[in-house]
């Protein structure tokens, strides 16, 4: 079921078993595993079926520190979420990147991988990606014209990605969602507030509000967030009517330890002659799975360093690609049309035998870091909540780490 | 941050390579100082300026004399080696180099220790 809450009367009270606080990747797919159960869902989500430039600016705040794309146009605010320009690229995390290590300050889960192995598994349906299978062999083995660089695996070994379509969740599962009768879907119902119970143990009902200046309550036995690590945290933040730091913050947690895809195109593999490394490669749009180059958690407990994967790119093509963040504008028309050319640009410059020289574009984890946060701003968005504002921090640890997984690459590669 | 991979270290000795000689040196001197996977990827200019990064790094070793000893210590040649077993020989050192983690990153490039000191004895012989 959907309703628009623009169009029920003011001060209206919304009631179900379980809310999800925000309809995106997360939240449909949270939805979706309670289709045609007895429980009334109540999903809300901010924005409506498309992109709006007035929604989107709920989402502009300040950033500092490390450079950081506009708040405004690097999240989604409308159904289906920022699934609506991702790229579609997936990968599980490794065993090691739940260990706690000593060399990474902060670091440790209270679960490990394997705990996330049978939700990884339903996550490639909802993605659209093949098999849950990450051992390259087995890719190998599917297709002899995929041959991996000839590195000693047990330091750099070849890690599977999958290239979702990508799903894009708000075309995907609107139908789902909308036909199914016990999810009731609510479009432009912006949660404003959470309020707790009286001891702030447990969330009572949250607030919601809407352009059309409607205010409704909505009340559940329990709720999930799951409107993105920015959003999330703001609201949680911006919730201090009864505990001034915020909701659920009493030691001074909430909007620490910010992390992102850290990327750094910073390295070439130069070869004797060219070669197609067809493993490694990716035909955006086509190609379901290709390699990346990681380094093992065995060598990464010798040198003491984050994990982290390097793709390779023809440096052809890569030396005529900006970094996206150069060509990532809050703008939404002047952002696609820097894609666009960017696709083209690729096409253009193909080679059928391949290369000699490849661009690593690398990706590490970040080392937790408490001092990169969210904060709230003292200015306020439309809806009257204070705007979020980000502090983008990283440590020492990220560069040792890129720059030894480049020499660890590097002796691999004068070793072959 | 440059990166380089052998990919069939047999075809370093090959007389097919087609690699320029330098200027003025006789064979045995082109084995010595002529980094071959990196004269194949990269300009003169680029060995030149690696060489001279290497040798402002390690200023005991920049010295012609010095450098050539360190190329061929404990090859086990014959001083009246041929520039080819100079170059089979150089070619197993860099090898083991990179097995053994004898690695350095010079002016962007991560290279075996022989090979930073051909591209410094290049760069010598260059000057």
């Amino acid at each position: 079921m959907h309703t628009d809450a623009r169009t029920i009367p003011d001060q209206s009270l919304i009631e179900g078993d379980i809310c999800i606080i925000g309809a995106g990747a997360a939240g449909i797919s949270i939805a979706l595993e309670w289709l045609n159960t007895p429980y009334k869902i109540i999903l809300l989500e901010g924005g409506g079926f498309d992109y709006e430039p007035r929604m989107q600016d709920l989402y502009r705040g300040k950033t500092t520190g490390q450079r950081y794309y506009p708040l405004e146009s690097a999240r989604l605010h409308y159904f289906g979420g920022t699934t609506g320009h991702w790229a579609g690229f997936c990968s599980p995390l490794e065993p090691i990147d739940f260990e706690k290590r000593d060399w990474v300050p902060h670091s440790g889960w209270p679960i490990q991988r394997a705990d996330l192995d049978p939700f990884y598994a339903r996550a490639h349906k909802n993605l659209e990606l093949g098999p849950y299978e990450y051992d390259a062999k087995y890719y190998e083995e599917q297709d002899p014209s995929l041959v991996p660089l000839p590195f000693n695996t047990d330091v750099v070994y070849n890690k599977m990605w999958h290239f979702s379509p990508p799903t894009r969740f708000g075309t995907k599962y609107r139908d789902d969602i909308i036909n199914a009768p016990n999810v009731h879907l609510y479009t432009y119902a912006n949660v404003c507030n959470i309020q707790g119970n009286e001891n702030t143990s447990a969330i009572k009902e949250v607030t919601v509000k809407n352009f059309a200046e409607k205010t409704h309550t909505v009340r559940a036995k329990y709720f999930i967030c799951a409107c993105c690590a920015i959003q999330n945290a703001r609201l949680l933040l911006a919730s201090n009517r009864q505990a001034p730091k915020g909701l659920g913050n009493d030691n001074d947690l909430v909007g620490r330890f910010f992390m992102e895809h850290l990327e750094i195109k910073s390295a070439e593999l130069w070869l004797e002659k060219n070669d197609p490394l067809k493993l490694y490669m990716i035909d955006y749009g086509k190609t379901k799975y290709r390699a990346e180059l990681a380094i093992s958690a065995k060598k990464q407990r010798e040198l003491k360093i984050l994990n982290g994967t390097s793709s390779l790119t023809p440096l052809e093509i890569a030396r005529q690609q900006p970094a996206f963040i150069d060509i990532w504008t809050a703008d939404k028309a002047k952002r696609e049309k820097g894609m666009a050319n960017f696709d083209v640009k690729a096409k253009k410059n193909e080679h059928p035998n391949g290369y000699n020289s490849y661009q690593l574009f690398t990706r590490i984890e970040q080392a937790p870091n408490p001092d990169s946060r969210i904060m709230l701003d003292t200015e306020t968005d439309e809806l009257g909540m204070p705007r979020g504002m980000l502090h983008w921090e990283l440590t020492p640890l990220e560069k040792t780490s890129i720059r030894k997984i480049y020499e660890t690459i590097g002796q691999q590669a004068g070793m072959a | 941050m440059q990166r380089r991979l052998f990919l069939e270290l047999s075809a370093f000795t090959a007389a097919s390579l087609s690699i320029p000689f330098i200027a003025g040196c006789d064979n045995r001197q082109q084995a010595e100082a002529r980094p071959l996977f990196l004269s194949k990827i990269a300009e003169d200019n680029s060995i030149i300026k690696t060489g001279l990064a290497y040798r402002k790094v390690f200023k005991n070793e920049d010295d012609e004399q010095k450098l050539k000893a360190l190329l061929l210590s404990q090859s086990g040649l014959a001083i009246n080696a041929t520039s080819d077993e100079i170059g089979q020989m150089l070619a197993r050192k860099i090898d083991a180099e990179f097995k053994n983690g004898t690695i350095i990153v010079v002016n962007g490039w991560v290279l075996s220790a022989t090979e930073a000191r051909q591209c410094a004895l290049f760069s010598i012989l260059q000057s």
